[in-house]
């Protein structure tokens, strides 16, 4: 009954266009108070401030600052030029640089949105001078953009470790070391994906997108700057040493992952001020107000789902759910598949953090229960969330990518299909295939 | 008509289905099912879950009565009102029976009034245990021997000066994180009750273990003092007698299981007893804490809580 | 004029918290590795702030329609439709933060009677706690600022960018 009011809000809300966040909260708030009256309400702001208020949470705000400030500092940009320097010159090169420049920000980056923001206003317009339709150059930044939160550091990860504490312990270590090879897998996929794209010859480019071929510049409109791969990888050096700080930081046991994010931001602070001198102390002002907003986007949804799980774990509805689920068969490959299809709904639909946030009290359980251990679980969810950063209605970095782009959300949503399969296949395999998530965290000994 | 009125109530533990928290709050259900004739359900949640796992908003949430019922560390209460930390004083008792009879002469019903202050009825103490400490840089048996240790502890005023007192270097930390985190070296050592060092696994990534009953940490199982006053006379009774049980139960389980792992991580890990004259080098080192402290508990809290002789 | 005053003030409320915070937690990894001595009792405190970082945050998300959603069919409806529709995402806003507004309050004050404090400093909770009404009062501004302006405008998502709003100014 709770559970028909409370599922039933949230999705009326959500149809309604209500802001997730505030449909989670809503939607909550109303089933309280049909259990308990008005007086109900008054646990709201304690489990909503004790669920943002966490030490392991913290690891939110400073990865998306260490995001911000690397696009302010120019770091980004230089990513791109030794991605170039790297892979540019062969056929359909420019869109293998899109790869693995996003494959590099994602190992810096926590979120999906931030990796295709950071590096998409460059290689965007620069894929559509070199032919690629514009829907396909934004669908293309997108669907990489999705390693933002696969390959480590990520949000997603975190917030996995946190929630599914209830059910089964697992370190965040180990999930962002779990995330290494599903990321390898979908930049190869992409990177196959990418060959069968067509292309104009260049100089017909102009059609691409309206104002999009002719963008001049945010930085680096020009594209990448070819230049020699000696003198990219100088330049790009204290950028590519930011993984090695980060993840080293991490595995060799100096730095706790929230800290590290801190060191991350204070570290691309440094290089922006002093190295590369693009950040002004005037700046700083932007930068913290920009990170305190997109990190407050993400923690009012943690804080409202907060309370959104309060009312699904006091009314068993979670359990009910996957009762119901292993009542239905208790076949192992079905319940993965019902798992992956579920997911790959949601995630068209909500953002990664409610999606994890609402399901992992259901889909956890359940696949615990068949024999699948918690690490496969957490690649699996992440991995099919990531695909929901491309999938249409709700897609954060289609928004991102079609905004970079100046097309339209339908216009991207065309060109998607060949990344979208690609990534299929990768959620398919870590799905069915433990071995691909545990394999490296067992050999390093997490 | 009190004895005829159907409740449901819910009460949370901060640990998981395996502690013997989790075992006597079910005993505690089930007596109270079994005594008011199934009038009385209660619906256990582990891990904090219904205060987002922050324990101290838990406790909140018991006295304004968004909760009915909970079993909490005085070390939680402490944060409330630091003079619930009296009974938590380093070294203040050498064993279970010192405990016993500090409970019994005072220490129980003071806590009872301090409780009382903060909405809270008391339906007695379970027990978490004495704390012990581990760490992988050498065997503690004098306060010196944790200089410069990287230490993880609770986030709470008296344990870090507890720390700093012997130059030891406490930090913070989600205790999820505190397993690899003693794995790659972040932190070198921690410290806990018995039953959380032991169902952690921490003996794979700790070397030493030094058991010196630091720390008393008792449980203080909590009702909302409005709804205990709501209830009849009768129905008071059968949640008192229940509740008896359910610590009498929860404390025996406590010290056995504590036994057994001492025991079982003998073989694990490197351990050291402390003697009684070692015990008194630590409670002589804590001596300015104390004189710290003891104006922060209060005179009524630090008396109550004397072992006497 | 008093609209882009209020806003500096938001964003200086997200941004120095949020500054604070990690200049606190970096000076905590660096003290604990050179001078091997950690400042335990930041955790507290950076773990505290972070209640305002988002509150205020929140504010500027609901500024610059930054939080979000699936707005298909608001996008795609017209005239008494979409007007209603905007209604009633507005009301719903409005709902979750006067929870906040209203029980945020009465947490805050029964922290202040209680006396609880942060463990290892001592801050009064309260000062924390208080984000909650703060926030939620400053962002029901924002949100009925946005909505009448969506009521306004065909194009619901042009109006609630502050940008918008100071270019007319
Ligand atoms: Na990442
Ligand atoms: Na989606």
């Amino acid at each position: 009954m709770i559970g028909v009011v409370l599922f039933g809000a949230f999705l009326v809300l959500l149809m309604l266009g209500v802001p997730v966040a505030f449909a989670l909260g809503v939607s909550a708030v109303c089933s309280l108070v049909v259990m308990g009256g008005l007086g109900e309400l008054s646990l709201v702001p304690s489990v909503f401030v004790s669920s943002v208020s966490s030490e392991t949470l913290l690891a939110i705000p400073f990865f998306i600052l260490a995001g911000v400030i690397m696009e302010y500092a120019g770091i980004s940009r230089r990513l791109v030029d030794f991605a170039h320097a790297c892979v540019g010159q062969r056929k359909h090169g420019l869109a293998i640089v899109v790869i693995v420049a996003a494959f590099f920000f994602s190992a810096i980056s926590g979120s999906g949105p931030a990796t295709v923001a950071a590096i998409g206003s460059i290689l965007i317009p620069a894929l559509i001078r070199q032919g690629y339709s514009a829907r396909h150059a934004s669908s293309l930044m997108a669907t990489a953009g999705s390693m933002g939160i696969i390959v480590p550091p990520s949000i997603a990860f975190i917030i996995f470790a946190v929630v599914v504490s209830d059910f089964s312990g697992v370190s965040i270590v180990r999930l962002f070391v779990a995330g290494v090879v599903p990321g390898i897998m979908l930049a190869v996929a992409l990177v196959i994906a990418c060959l069968f794209l067509p292309r104009k010859a260049p100089a017909m480019a102009t059609s691409g997108g309206p104002g999009a071929a002719q963008a001049p510049a945010v930085t680096g409109g020009d594209g990448p700057q070819k230049e020699s791969f000696v003198r990219a990888v100088g330049k790009a050096l204290p950028g590519l040493l930011l993984p090695v700080i980060i993840l080293g930081g991490i595995y060799g046991g100096i730095v706790t992952p929230t800290e590290s994010a801190v060191v991350a931001a204070t570290y691309a602070l440094l290089v922006g001020m002093l190295f590369y001198r693009e950040i002004k102390p005037a700046q700083l002002y932007r930068i913290f107000t920009t990170a305190a907003a997109q990190s407050a986007v993400v923690m009012l949804i943690v804080g409202a789902a907060s309370v959104f799980a309060y009312v699904v774990t006091v009314n068993d509805i979670a359990a009910g759910v996957s009762d119901a689920l292993l009542g239905l068969t208790d076949n192992k490959y079905l319940i993965i598949l019902l798992a992956v299809i579920l997911l790959l709904v949601v995630g068209a639909f909500i953002d990664a953090v409610s999606a994890l946030y609402l399901f992992i009290p259901i889909i956890a359980p359940v696949l615990l229960e068949v024999g699948v251990d918690v690490t496969t679980i957490g690649v699996l969810m992440v991995v099919n969330l990531a695909l929901g950063l491309v999938t249409p209605p709700v897609g954060v970095n289609l928004f991102v990518a079609a905004g970079i782009a100046r097309i339209s959300l339908v216009e991207v949503v065309k060109g998607i299909r060949p990344f979208f399969v690609a990534g299929l296949v990768v959620v398919l395999l870590v799905s069915y295939v433990p071995a691909l998530s545990n394999w490296l965290p067992d050999l390093l000994g997490f | 008509v009190p004895g005829d009125e159907v409740h449901t109530w819910n009460m949370t533990v901060t640990t998981g289905e395996s502690s013997t928290w989790y075992q006597a709050s079910q005993r505690f259900a089930d007596a109270l099912e079994r005594e008011s004739d199934g009038r009385m359900q209660l619906k256990v949640f582990t891990s904090e879950q219904l205060s987002a796992g922050d324990p101290a908003a838990g406790v909140e949430q018991l006295m304004s009565g968004s909760k009915d019922f909970s079993y909490n560390s005085t070390i939680i209460y402490a944060g409330i009102d630091p003079r619930f930390g009296a009974i938590n004083a380093p070294f203040l008792y050498q064993d279970y029976e010192d405990a016993d009879r500090a409970i019994e002469s005072g220490a129980r019903e003071a806590y009872e009034d301090l409780c009382a202050e903060y909405g809270v009825k008391m339906l007695g103490f379970g027990e978490s245990g004495f704390r012990q400490v581990s760490n992988n840089v050498r065997p503690v048996r004098t306060p010196d021997d944790l200089d410069g240790i990287k230490i993880r502890i609770p986030g709470i005023g008296l344990f870090t000066d507890i720390y700093r007192g012997m130059g030891a270097n406490p930090t913070t930390m989600n205790f999820s994180e505190v397993f690899t985190s003693l794995q790659q070296g972040t932190i070198e050592g921690q410290e806990n009750p018995m039953d959380v060092i032991a169902s952690s696994g921490l003996a794979e990534v700790q070397e030493y273990l030094t058991v010196w009953n630091y720390v008393y940490d008792p449980l203080v199982l909590g009702m909302n003092q409005e709804l205990f006053d709501s209830l009849g006379e009768a129905d008071q009774r059968i949640v008192l007698d229940a509740a008896e049980e359910a610590n009498d139960f929860q404390v025996q389980a406590s010290r056995d299981l504590e036994q057994t792992e001492i025991d079982r991580h003998a073989g694990l890990m490197d351990v050291t007893r402390l003697t009684d004259e070692q015990v008194n080098a630590f409670r002589t080192a804590m001596q300015p804490l104390y004189d710290e402290y003891e104006p922060v508990w209060g005179e009524t809290l630090t008396s109550a809580v004397n072992p006497g002789s | 004029m008093f609209d882009r005053r209020l806003a500096t003030v938001e964003n200086l409320l997200a941004a120095i918290p949020f500054a604070a915070v990690a200049l606190v937690a970096f000076v905590n990894v660096l003290s604990r590795y050179f001078l091997n001595a950690s400042l335990a009792f930041t955790s507290e405190l950076t773990v505290n702030l972070a209640v305002w970082m988002l509150m205020m945050g929140a504010v500027i998300g609901l500024r610059e329609g930054a939080h979000l959603g699936f707005s298909a069919l608001h996008e795609r409806a017209r005239g008494a439709v979409r007007a209603t529709m905007t209604v009633l995402i507005t009301l719903s806003i409005l709902v979750f933060l006067a929870v906040l507004l209203v029980f945020g309050l009465e947490l805050a004050l029964q922290q202040a009677e209680r006396g609880r404090a942060t463990p290892s400093i001592g801050v009064p909770q309260w000062l924390f706690t208080i984000a909650l009404p703060v926030g939620a009062l400053l962002g029901a501004y924002r949100t009925i600022q946005a909505g009448r302006a969506g009521f306004r405008t065909t194009t619901a998502d042009a109006a609630i960018s502050d940008d918008n709003e100071e270019d007319g100014r």
